[in-house]
């Protein structure tokens, strides 16, 4: 019988009772900060390295002949002191399929067009470039499709010769007018065909042209300090021009290329997937039989299919693993038997970006004495794998060493001084009293944590900031239309190279968010964008450092290292400080 | 009857027109400029160009004025074409006809475990009332209510993670082609949005069940010496289902909703992971088309559900006297 009158006088406090703790449990775990890697102090990146051997190329890989002439002298290699050389010594095995994360549904097949990593990822493996950085150190330019290559004396005219036998995956044999075609399309785009190229890795270029069946003549400008490691970048694709000029539209809409991969299909927001060329021209690579690349958008699923094996690398830059992910990693002993972190110097600067168009950061005192205020050593504690830095990463080879950077004002420990040479310089400016500016961040780390911290220090000198914390895309805009008092600055350039890191600080360009504009700062950069001795160029770059340490358009609070993770198993190839660069998994192979 | 459905599919369509022209108004209200999020990504890593987004605000159409785009927009939809998802440049009609078949199969799935569980677990609860089994599922269904379906979900991949070392299968799989890895993927969203439909349903089925159990005729068949089964069954349940169709027809669309937060967070390339993308990347095409899909689909469940109403209910009429 169902007793269904309610006397139980005990009963309904005991479930209101029941109910408030489940909902304040629930309630306080919401707040909780984010869960925190063991307590267990982690082992630092380069205590956890292997120990590096000496870098060799895979035994079994023919070697590609070096440039017949002499070309610039080659680029004293930079400190790779983060940088763990993966199954350098071992031969390499044949086989597998590699399941490697996609941030975004592809956006386009066309890689002239392409602006996001969700096409480079992808497709640099479908396509080989004309030239491309040594897997081995990451920075050293070494033939790629073009088998050498020569300069003229004046540096205005390169020569490349072509490989010979390079296939399209279709069977069609490469052409130098297929080369020249792809250059000047992304140099000089049609109408209605978008190129970042053409302002960017290209700039410069007057034009490409076939001279024969082997060899293409590009003609600069100027002569170029840069421009070989800007043909090395995975976003100079040559596409084939024999499919595009049998369809109507301006962007390619298939995938065929020359590369060591061949493209099956594109499974819509769900996966790449490429097979094994087995026509490569270089018989020995690629050593995958395939590559799937599951497209992930939410980061933490990501970290989740990584754990588990269900992808075993991640991509670059911010979307590869967090920081906090990395100790957690390095910290599990299951998890660091089987997943490696690699950090590698990036030439990512995080800043303080004032408008300099605007009042008070026009005056340079004022921005001068923002830096000053700045902790940079909290900074770099706070944001993990992480270094002090001026204007260029001090990583790289181009940036002013650490070693001697915190032994200046406003990058020292000891901030007295900085903070009373600060407050003069405000008044000077006319700001005892100090003032009140609206600081913008991006939402998530920023704001949660290196915007407060910025924002106290710049308290001690009397500049109130009020964070207001923004949206990655809205923020972005803002900046391009100049549309802000003061921001929190994250940026990255394609190229580690001060033709691409140095142009925020030229007068009118598209990525001078900052609005600064120095007549000294223009000069010295198109005199070292021009400088073909690299050791002459670093001399100019290093006077532009030092100039924008003394003016102080965009203070840096750090720059960061990027990480990336990958599956132990997973071998043969590193990563360099080209943001686009390293995506080419010719080299990679799977040690099972 | 006929007349009452023709008239409800008529309506549609000035509900249909408000919902488009809100969520236009929306979509070109909030901040960000499509064209810049086409080229920077949801990262901002893109390279972005004067140049570039001069051509990409000319190509997407974003130069013409807003009433042009509208009505554009509008009598596109007239004729089935709802424009090109302004990043990836595909029909947004292909992207709907890819994605919302696997977010119906996650709805559907829900719904029918949040029912299957739900409705036994709420009458076993009016019939034992007041009990401790009582209390305990009276709890666990408030915490079904309170917890957020995105805490659940992350909650439930973590526990996989930590646990087991194991995810469900990347990609999707359709359920014809390969059916038990379909269902690897789609039962843990599945199970962890139809928890808190289990919540809602749960506790409408107890309080409607318990006020049926009060009624005279219920009480009439006790004293006739029916078997508790026959009673529970054949007089009780199907009365207090009632206010639960109505119930769950009106989650439905609390479900489409929730089916956005599992998408991402199990990473399914339906309707919900589009119009997050879309939002994310400024896509109006794709999101103002998902969002008209969805008004669409909820006014078709609605009317189910009414149509479904007078079937339970013989005394319940619709345009009859």
């Amino acid at each position: 019988m169902v007793n269904w009158r309610y006397q139980n006088v005990v009963g309904r406090p005991l479930v209101r009772l029941s109910s408030l703790l489940v909902a304040g449990v629930l309630v306080l775990s919401a707040c909780a900060p984010s869960a925190a890697p063991a307590p267990q102090p982690a082992p630092s990146a380069q205590q956890s390295a292997i120990p590096a051997p000496p870098p060799a190329t895979p035994t079994s890989a023919p070697s590609t002949p070096r440039p017949s002439a002499p070309a610039t002298p080659a680029p004293a290699s930079a400190p790779a002191a983060t940088r763990t050389p993966s199954g350098a010594t071992e031969q390499p095995k044949y086989g597998g399929v590699l399941a490697v994360r996609n941030p975004d549904p592809v956006s386009t097949f066309d890689m002239h067009q392409a602006t996001r990593i969700d096409v480079s990822i992808p497709f640099s493996n479908v396509y080989i470039g004309l030239l491309r950085k040594d897997p081995v150190d990451g920075e050293t330019v070494i033939p790629s499709m073009a088998k050498a290559w020569t300069i003229s004396p004046d540096g205005t005219e390169y020569i490349l010769t072509l490989q010979p036998g390079i296939k399209w995956h279709d069977g069609q044999a490469l052409t130098t007018e297929a080369v020249a075609w792809s250059l000047n399309r992304m140099a000089h785009p049609p109408k209605g065909v978008i190129s970042p190229r053409a302002s960017g890795l290209l700039v410069g270029m007057v034009q490409a042209e076939a001279l024969d069946a082997a060899r293409v003549r590009i003609t600069l400008d100027a002569p170029s300090g840069s421009f070989l490691d800007r043909l090395a970048n995975d976003w100079i694709t040559v596409l084939p021009k024999h499919i595009l000029d049998k369809k109507q539209g301006d962007a390619l809409d298939v995938v065929v290329g020359t590369g060591a991969f061949k493209f099956v299909r594109y499974n819509a927001n769900v996966s790449v997937e490429l097979t094994k060329n087995k026509e490569y021209f270089v018989p020995a690579r690629p050593y995958l039989d395939g590559i799937t690349f599951f497209i992930i958008p939410e980061d933490r699923t990501a970290f989740a299919a990584l754990r588990t094996g269900r992808v075993q690398l991640t991509t670059v830059a911010s979307r590869a693993i967090s920081a906090t992910e990395a100790e957690l990693v390095e910290s599990d002993p299951d998890l660091s038997k089987k997943i490696l972190v690699e950090r590698y110097a990036s030439p990512s600067k995080n800043g303080f970006m004032p408008n300099n168009e605007i009042a008070p950061w026009k005056d340079a005192r004022v921005r001068r004495a923002a830096s000053l205020a700045m902790n940079r050593q909290a900074a770099v504690t706070i944001a993990k794998d992480a270094v002090i830095g001026g204007y260029l990463s001090p990583r790289t080879k181009w940036g002013i060493p650490v070693e001697e950077l915190v032994k200046r004002p406003g990058f020292r420990q000891q901030k007295d001084q900085d903070i009373a040479e600060a407050k003069r310089l405000m008044a000077d400016a006319g700001y005892a009293n100090g003032i009140d500016i609206p600081l913008l961040c991006r939402l998530g780390f920023d704001c949660e944590q290196m915007a407060p911290l910025l924002g106290s220090d710049l308290a001690r000198i009397g500049i109130r900031a009020k964070i207001v914390p923004t949206a990655t895309n809205v923020l972005t805009e803002i900046f391009n239309k100049g549309q802000y008092n003061a921001a929190l600055y994250s940026a990255t350039a394609p190229l580690a190279d001060p033709d691409s890191l140095l142009t925020s600080y030229l007068t009118g360009d598209g990525r001078n968010w900052s609005r600064f504009s120095d007549a000294q700062v223009d000069a010295w950069f198109r005199e070292q964008s021009r400088t073909l001795d690299q050791s002459k160029r670093l001399e100019i770059v290093r006077k532009i450092e030092e100039r924008l340490l003394e003016l102080e358009p965009l203070p840096s609070l750090y720059f960061r290292d990027y990480l990336r993770a990958r599956w132990r198993t997973v071998k043969g190839f590193r990563s360099g400080p080209d943001l686009f660069q390293d995506e080419n998994l010719e080299y990679a192979w799977l040690d099972k | 009857m006929f007349a009452y459905v023709i008239r409800r599919l008529v309506l549609f369509v000035p509900v249909l027109l408000g919902v488009s022209l809100i969520i236009f108004l929306v979509m070109r209200i909030v901040p960000g400029d499509a064209a810049y999020a086409t080229l920077a990504g949801r990262g901002g890593e893109g390279i972005v160009t004067k140049e570039a987004l001069a051509t990409m605000r000319q190509r997407l159409g974003l130069n013409k004025p807003y009433p042009q785009q509208y009505l554009d927009w509008v009598w596109g939809m007239a004729r089935l074409d709802f424009g090109t998802s302004l990043t990836t440049r595909v029909p947004v009609w292909q992207e709907v006809t890819q994605r919302l078949p696997i977010t119906i199969e996650l709805a559907v799935l829900t719904a029918l475990i949040a029912t299957a569980v739900a409705v036994p677990v709420g009458t076993f609860s009016a019939l034992h009332q007041d009990t401790p089994l009582d209390y305990i599922l009276r709890i666990v269904t408030i915490i079904g209510l309170a917890a957020p379906t995105f805490w659940i979900g992350t909650l439930t991949i973590m526990a996989l993670v930590r646990y087991f070392d194991w995810i469900p299968p990347l990609g999707f799989s359709s359920v014809l082609d390969d059916p038990w890895t379909n269902f690897q993927q789609i039962i843990w969203p599945a199970v962890g949005l139809g928890y808190h439909h289990v919540a809602v349903i749960a506790r409408m089925t107890r309080s409607s069940m318990l006020e049926v159990l009060r009624q005279e005729y219920v009480r009439t068949a006790w004293a006739k010496g029916l078997r508790q089964r026959m009673v529970i069954n054949r007089h009780a349940l199907r009365n207090a289902m009632m206010p639960v169709v109505t119930l769950i027809g009106v989650q439905f669309a609390v479900l489409l909703g929730g089916t956005v937060i599992m998408e991402s967070i199990f990473s399914i390339p339906g309707m919900g992971r589009a119009l997050i993308e879309g939002i994310q990347l400024r896509d109006y095409t794709v999101v103002q088309g998902c969002v008209v899909i969805f008004a669409l689909l909820i006014l078709i469940v609605n009317l189910l559900v009414d149509l479904l109403y007078a079937w339970l209910d013989p005394r319940i009429g619709y345009g009859t006297s």
